[in-house]
């Protein structure tokens, strides 16, 4: 069964990311929500104060111009003030209406009414502005806009040793003008109201010239409002400073009123603060990533040591014992963990008793059908050839008493090529200028250990299949290592076999009982498979008529000293 | 893999914060809404603010134009212009006078102003390009407290080794009342020949001493009783009058010359109608009335009469200077006149 591919994590990780996920995240979000909010509400406030600020100072403005509009339009309808000497009867009436008028607004205005050529009728103090008092300013400021429009209520701001909001019209008779009305407002009569609202607030003209003003910024060269930034909304940089303005034009803009909260501080305030967040946000992160490193750690490390105790088992080193955990879980695991492993050694060592007295009786397997192969040969050469039959009982006794020998398992290649030596030479002896053989071992092998009488049943296998009816059989061994291998090669130049044959072979070797006549090659591999793992043992490769390879694959082992000593 | 988990959220957290602060910044734009496109005019002007305003806010009031005003010495803003780039900033130049402008005449535009019929004969655009807009004569003024029985009535007098030091000049070269005066007492003690003049020039610059570098300071410093005369011009010494300073004008009897100020069209100015239509404002009887009754300047028209500080013009004697040559040899005496001024400074320290 095939997963979908997956990222496999460690157990330390996951915990950590949980760590990272449930404590970061949180806190960043939790954060910048209430940065947020914060920047939001500071933003609110300012804007409501500003606004509110600057709608009370409009609407007092509005309404104070209003009512005395309204009594300029009152009095300019009367004609009689210009026609006739203003009694004191009348006087008073005026006088009274004034002051009405102030203590209904709350703030009073000066009434002056000259006639058509500026000669004062009725002047409210004996200091005249000079924009009134003055002939030269007939056909000028607030006397010219009232002369250009006499039909209707002119606002204006003008200026003298202060300034005044003007509110004039023209006295008509027939037609004709013949006198103005002019209430003047002082700029002074506001300034209490803009101490009231806390942003600084700016009363200019269309053109920006400045009424009132409780700022000493945004005047240029004239001490005009400044025009860059008269249509600004919201905040503003002025002078390298922020500001948060908010504008608004009553009495169809000939009057403006700019509310201007300087934000500079608050600006600095927003940054601090970001700041300080980010820093305390970074500070958590780091803390958290690195304690969260410490914890993962601390929290599996009992899963660690029973993940590593089942990597060791899985490389077969069954010692790896679980050491004892606080925590229960783990504890149980640990314990069904070593009483299992300890179950596996018990297993383990039957396995290895039932394979080595499986090796002993494959060993013993070959001697009878040697020995009877030998004394064949010796019955028959002792006839022809005394001497070479010795030989060959010389040879055939010292093979018997290597292989019964058992105090070793496992001997050095030298030692048993020089047995196999004594083989050949009994081969060599028997079939004569029939058989030919070389041997080929490489330099620095000589020392490796194998289990004894390796390459000799290889050989067997190519005399006893490779001849049949052929005249003669050379066969070569070659041995060499290759990685962690030690590799023999019995090559020979028989009849060899088949593909249905060899298949037979190859399929019998893998097969836990012998059932074929390759006795020799099946317990070999036998022998190797029960010593050695996976990997190693025989392999055999044939052609019809052209020979048979074996290859004998063991692990490279260097003779161990004390087993020299 | 952690590590990159990691490093996505310090960018996410860094990317929202950042995201932060420019959302908090994104508010310092000012937005421009509801600026109607005005008629705009841009003039250069030496004037001081008290002259300009009333002037500027009633044509602005008028005309609806809107006027941005640079203001600044005289010298700065004629090589200003000299040196403009484009035009785009400038299309009057407002102050100097006729000798300090006329070098620069080729910067500006001719333009006639539609007063030209009523202007006094002697103030007559002769050239083009000069406007005249109203004259400012030099004068003397003397504090009554100091001066005691010493004599004033012109530059002959302020030789009297009494008011050695006592004498407060400018000579600065920005300011157009030092200039003024050299010019003028070059022509008035040389008898209408500058060239004669300098012999005066010697003796005067021997009682003088001292050095201002402000006009203001020398009419400011003889009403605060710095000193007993200065050398000014006509306009200061009547602004003080009306302040109630014990000062007293001295039109200097070996002559006064006459000395118009100007107000001038730029070359290509940008904004030529409205600078026109600002010189017919000037120039118009409206104007020249209240400068000349409430802002002391004598004004350039016939049909205006002076402040109330200032005598008839009929009771000076007003000398010409040849318009050319003193624009020619402006810098020359200028510098011949430091030169005599500081042969002679020296080894007299007039501030105990």
């Amino acid at each position: 069964m095939k997963l979908k591919k997956q990222k496999v994590i460690s157990f330390r990780d996951y915990i950590r990311r949980m760590f990272i996920i449930n404590a970061i995240i949180p806190v960043f979000c939790v954060t910048f929500v209430c940065m947020a909010i914060f920047i939001g509400l500071q933003y609110y406030s300012i804007n409501i104060t500003n606004i509110e600020a600057n709608n009370k100072v409009s609407s007092v403005l509005q309404n104070t111009l209003d009512k005395y509009k309204q009594g300029v339009l009152e009095l300019s309808r009367r004609s009689s003030l210009i026609t006739q000497p203003i009694d004191a009867d009348r006087l008073l009436t005026i006088r009274r209406t004034m002051k009405q008028m102030a203590a209904s607004t709350g703030y009073s205005g000066e009434l002056y009414i000259l006639d058509g050529s500026f000669n004062q009728v009725l002047v409210d103090t004996s200091e005249l502005p000079v924009f009134l008092s003055d002939g030269a300013y007939g056909g000028w400021g607030i006397l010219r806009e009232i002369s250009n429009n006499p039909q209707r209520v002119t606002v204006m701001v003008e200026k003298d040793e202060e300034n005044y909001l003007c509110i004039g019209s023209s006295i008509q008779k027939e037609g004709a003008l013949i006198g103005y009305v002019i209430v003047l407002i002082p700029s002074d009569e506001f300034s209490v109201l803009l101490t009231k609202v806390s942003p600084q607030t700016i009363l200019a003209d269309s053109n920006g010239w400045i009424y009132l003003s409780n700022s000493y910024e945004f005047t240029d060269a004239l001490g005009r409002f400044d025009r860059s930034i008269e249509g600004a909304d919201g905040f503003t940089k002025y002078n390298g400073r922020t500001y948060y303005m908010t504008g608004s034009a009553i009495e169809n803009n000939l009057i403006r009123v700019y509310t201007v909260a300087e934000e500079g501080r608050s600006m600095a305030m927003f940054t601090m603060i970001i700041l300080v967040v980010l820093f305390i946000f970074i500070a958590i992160t780091i803390i958290v990533y690195n304690s969260s490193n410490r914890l993962a750690r601390q929290s599996t490390s009992d899963i660690r040591e029973i993940a590593e105790a089942f990597e060791q088992v899985k490389a077969g080193n069954l010692e790896k014992y679980i050491k004892t955990s606080s925590i229960e879980e783990f504890q149980k695991i640990g314990e069904a963990y070593n009483i299992m492993l300890d179950g596996l050694k018990e297993n383990k060592e039957l396995v290895e008793r039932v394979a080595f007295a499986q090796v002993k009786q494959l060993e013993s397997q070959f001697n009878p059908h040697f020995i009877f192969n030998t004394l064949d040969n010796i019955r028959f050469m002792a006839m022809i050839d005394t001497k070479a039959s010795d030989k060959m009982i010389v040879a055939l006794s010292s093979i018997l008493r290597y292989s019964i020998s058992n105090a070793q398992e496992e001997v050095t290649v030298s030692e048993d090529m020089m047995y196999t030596e004594y083989y050949l030479s009994i081969l060599k002896i028997r079939f004569n200028r029939r058989f030919t053989y070389k041997t080929d071992i490489e330099e620095g092998i000589e020392d490796c250990l194998i289990p004894k009488l390796m390459i000799q049943p290889l050989i067997e296998n190519s005399v006893k299949y490779g001849f049949v009816d052929r005249d003669s059989l050379s066969v070569s061994i070659k041995a060499y290592t290759e990685d962690d291998k030690l590799i023999f090669i019995c090559k020979d130049d028989g009849i060899g076999m088949d593909e249905a044959q060899l298949e037979e072979i190859r399929s019998n070797i893998s097969q836990p009982v012998n059932v074929s006549s390759h006795m020799g090659i099946y317990n070999v591999h036998r022998r190797i498979r029960l010593m050695y793992r996976e990997g190693y043992g025989v392999w055999i490769d044939s052609k019809k008529n052209e020979g048979t390879e074996l290859t004998l694959v063991l692990p490279k082992q260097a003779a161990k000293e004390q087993r020299d000593a | 893999m952690k590590s990159r988990f990691f490093v996505a959220t310090i960018i996410v957290s860094l990317v929202l914060a950042l995201g932060c602060v420019g959302f908090t910044l994104s508010f310092n734009k000012g937005t421009d809404n509801d600026v109607i496109d005005y008629e705009q005019l841009n003039i250069y002007s030496s004037h001081a603010v008290e002259f300009l305003s009333p002037i500027i806010a009633e044509f602005e009031s008028r005309t609806g134009i809107r006027v941005n005003i640079k203001t600044g010495r005289t010298d700065d803003l004629l090589s200003k212009i000299e040196k403009r780039q484009n035009t785009d900033d400038v299309d009057i130049m407002w102050g100097g006078s006729l000798s300090v402008l006329r070098p620069y005449m080729n910067q500006f535009e001719e333009y006639s102003s539609v007063n030209e019929p009523y202007v006094c004969d002697e103030y007559n655009n002769v050239e083009g390009m000069l406007t005249r807009f109203v004259d400012v004569p030099s004068v003397i003024i003397v504090n009554l407290d100091l001066v005691g029985d010493v004599e004033i009535k012109g530059y002959e007098d302020l030789l009297n080794p009494k008011l050695r030091g006592k004498i407060a000049f400018c000579t600065s070269s920005a300011s157009s009342s030092y200039h003024d005066h050299l010019i003028n007492m070059l022509y008035a003690m040389g008898k209408g020949k500058p060239e004669n003049g300098w012999g005066y020039v010697v003796d005067f610059c021997r009682n003088l001493n001292g050095q201002l570098y402000s006009a203001s300071a020398v009419y400011q410093g003889v009403a605060d009783g710095e000193f007993v005369a200065g050398l000014t011009f006509e306009e200061a010494a009547a602004k003080l009058l009306s302040e109630g300073e014990n000062i007293e004008i001295v039109y200097m009897k070996e002559g006064v010359l006459s000395a118009p100020e100007c107000i001038c069209l730029v070359k290509d100015a940008p904004n030529m109608e409205n600078g026109k239509a600002f010189i017919d404002f000037v120039t118009g009887y409206d104007a020249q009335r209240l400068i000349a009754q409430n802002l002391n300047r004598r004004s350039v028209r016939r049909d205006v009469e002076h402040s109330k500080y200032l005598i008839d013009k009929e009771k000076i004697n007003i000398i010409y200077s040849d318009s050319e040559l003193v624009s020619s040899m402006n810098d020359e005496w200028v510098q011949h006149f430091m030169r005599i001024y500081s042969e002679n400074i020296d080894n007299y320290n007039w501030i105990d």
